[in-house]
């Protein structure tokens, strides 16, 4: 073969290359399996979860289902994504309209939220579905690491979760040895109190820290395993020595307990060991940037423990 | 007068103008419900889109978000509707709806524990779960009417036993499970055509249609049921037959329209009232009438509840609620003097 012909033979093999159209990734998701779009540019994400990971990998989506309240998407995301996304409405029913009219090339949705508007997404984009709500800590990075590959942004989660690492174990550190310490989150919606358990996202992040739990550990992973509706006798069983609290009404259902005496002897009330988290952060939020949130929130609370 | 025109044919004569005013306001309000939402599309674009003329287009929000809405709306709108209408006259109670033979309790029920106790079932299946939910409760109470020729009163309190029954579980899954993200079968409970495309549409249209044809047809039957067991009977009507006859139909008309666009409750009360109010209790006028009645206010209400807040949402099952109860106590109290129920 002359060096002339494999010259022509390797030109016209460039071109052909050059003419492919973008390489679609396939990504395997609880709804099934999904041709995405190389590097898609225009995402409406459906769950604050999503969020995290996108801003993790510097990706601004260009719609959110933020439940029409701007504020619900914290500063640690906008640092990175910006402020220019377009509310999609309710992460409930988000409003399909709006979706289409972004013209996105990739839907990332929930699953236990929108299993059963999946097809009407997916006339619209791509749409990829990941069950945001139940899951450890571990889980969520897991699917933070699937999200970004659906997005072509592998080596930049990579790198991020080199740093994330970092960052927590140097918040480990100083946290220091708790493994006397049971903790428990709980969250106070005014009427009910809802124990995240060891198979919980907060629940498991907890125990990362080498904090105790009182609370039996299923086998499952069901939300019900997970997020425990309760009441104050069942806490008072459990008598955690910390309780990390969310609020989301003030006063909660937890204050009109304070003077009776089985919510005083509980051993996190007794000694005074009841913190206040913010509830939308450390409920909502899951995946990189809000463990390490919330990694900082335990730091400040473990400082005013050893006091 | 001119002395031509019977009390009778200006009656019917009256009749067919409402009906045909109706009919032209369904279409105005299903145009609007075209133009409405979260999104502003100008009119030339709808009208581009929907005939596929030249210029701009906007085909997805148009031809597969909209149009399929409008299409429920006026199907499952019509269908609650006459179901209602059907149920009100052979159990000869102005209270009762499909509610009553316990559809809607029926089908919240089974659509619940899909989705609560088989969470591994996908939640396109929640349709007909719920379809045979709706026919599993009134089909029991069928089936007592069946067995014992039960009155009316007694058919009527037996379905609302049953409702009960099944209105006790809901709340017994509702309570046990915490799971209040997971919100899909509580939008559904509300009544709403959020995200209902063409296979909705799809799998409904031909029950729909074939059963409200079926009703509207034998419809003179119950102007007979209508008289009263003894006079119908003395007519040479078999009562108990018929009865079990049209409850099938407004039965299977419930259950496919709460299939699809989750539980109404207020069409199938409502409709059939604001009908007669309108033109007067002849089924034959008076189920036509009910229909257009229903297909007014679905329509009407998933319009208004994209428009009102968006991005927000609101179920058009509230919000039928919301407009039609005004509306109904208005003819109630305008037309109280004229007509007893």
């Amino acid at each position: 073969m002359s060096i002339k012909s494999l010259v022509a033979g390797l030109a016209g093999a460039m071109v052909l290359v050059a003419m492919l159209p973008a390489q679609a990734v396939e990504i395997t998701h609880d709804l099934g399996t999904t041709d995405v779009p190389d590097a898609p540019q225009r995402i409406v994400v459906l769950e604050y979860s999503f969020v995290d990971t996108l801003a993790a990998v510097g990706v601004s989506p260009v719609g959110i289902a933020d439940d029409d309240k701007r504020d619900s998407i914290i500063p640690a995301y906008t640092a990175i994504i910006g402020d220019d996304w377009t509310s999609v409405g309710t992460r409930k029913s988000p409003s399909l309209e709006i979706i289409a009219s972004l013209q996105p090339d990739l839907i990332i949705a929930d699953t236990s939220r929108h299993e059963a508007v999946y097809e009407a997404l997916s006339e619209i984009a791509p749409t990829i579905s990941f069950d945001s709500l139940t899951g450890t800590y571990e889980v969520a990075l897991e699917a933070a690491k699937t999200i970004a590959h659906a997005v072509g942004k592998d080596a930049e989660m990579e790198a991020r979760l080199a740093e994330h690492t970092t960052k927590m174990e140097a918040y480990k550190a100083e946290v220091g040895d708790v493994s006397d310490w049971s903790a428990q989150f709980i969250i106070d919606n005014g009427e009910g109190i809802f124990l995240h358990s060891p198979v919980s996202y907060n629940g498991s992040l907890l125990a990362w820290f080498g904090f105790k739990s009182n609370m039996p550990s299923p086998d499952g992973h069901t939300y019900e395993e997970a997020i425990v509706n309760t009441s104050l006798e069942q806490l008072s069983e459990i008598n955690p020595q910390i309780i990390l609290r969310g609020k989301y009404t003030d006063p909660g259902l937890t204050d009109s307990w304070v003077g009776q005496p089985l919510y005083d002897n509980i051993e996190a009330v007794k000694n005074q060991h009841v913190y206040d988290v913010i509830a939308h952060e450390w409920s909502r939020l899951r995946g990189v940037l809000a463990s390490e949130v919330s990694a900082a929130n335990l730091v400040d609370i473990v400082k005013q423990l050893k006091q | 007068m001119t002395g031509l025109a019977s009390p009778r044919t200006r009656a019917t004569n009256r009749a067919v103008i409402l009906i045909v005013a109706l009919l032209a306001l369904v279409i105005c309000v299903s145009l609007w419900g075209l133009s409405v939402g979260a999104v502003a599309i100008p009119v030339d674009v709808i009208v581009n889109t929907l005939f596929n003329l030249d210029g701009e287009q906007q085909t997805y929000i148009i031809m597969k978000s909209r149009l399929p809405r409008m299409v429920l709306a006026l199907l499952a709108g019509g269908a609650l509707a006459l179901s209602g209408a059907i149920i009100q006259a052979v159990i000869r109670n102005p209270l009762a709806s499909p509610n009553v033979i316990g559809i809607n309790s029926g089908a919240a029920l089974f659509a619940l524990g899909m989705v609560l106790l088989f969470p591994a079932i996908p939640q396109v299946w929640m349709p007909l779960a719920a379809c045979l939910g709706g026919l599993c409760a009134a089909g029991f109470v069928m089936l007592v009417a069946h067995y014992r020729s039960l009155s009316a009163v007694h058919l009527a309190l037996i379905g609302v036993a049953v409702g009960f029954v099944f209105e006790s579980g809901v709340d017994y899954l509702l309570i046990t499970s915490n799971d209040s993200e997971s919100s899909a079968p509580m939008i559904w409970l509300t009544g709403s055509l959020w995200g209902r495309t063409w296979s909705h549409v799809g799998i409904s249209w031909i029950p729909m249609i074939a059963l409200s044809g079926v009703a509207l047809i034998l419809s003179y039957r119950l102007d007979l049921i209508a008289l009263g067991e003894a006079t119908a009977t003395g007519l040479g009507l078999n009562v108990p037959r018929q009865r079990l006859i049209m409850l099938f139909v407004a039965t299977m008309l419930a259950s496919v329209a709460v299939a699809v666009v989750g539980v109404m409750g207020f069409i199938g009360l409502m409709a059939p009232h604001i009908a007669r109010r309108l033109v007067g209790g002849s089924h034959r006028l008076m189920l036509p009438v009910s229909m257009l009645v229903g297909m007014l206010l679905v329509v009407l209400a998933d319009g208004i509840g994209r428009a009102i807040a968006p991005p927000i949402e609101i179920s058009a099952g509230i919000l039928a609620a919301l407009i039609g109860a005004p509306f109904f106590i208005y003819i109630m109290l305008t037309t109280a003097s004229e007509q007893e129920p």
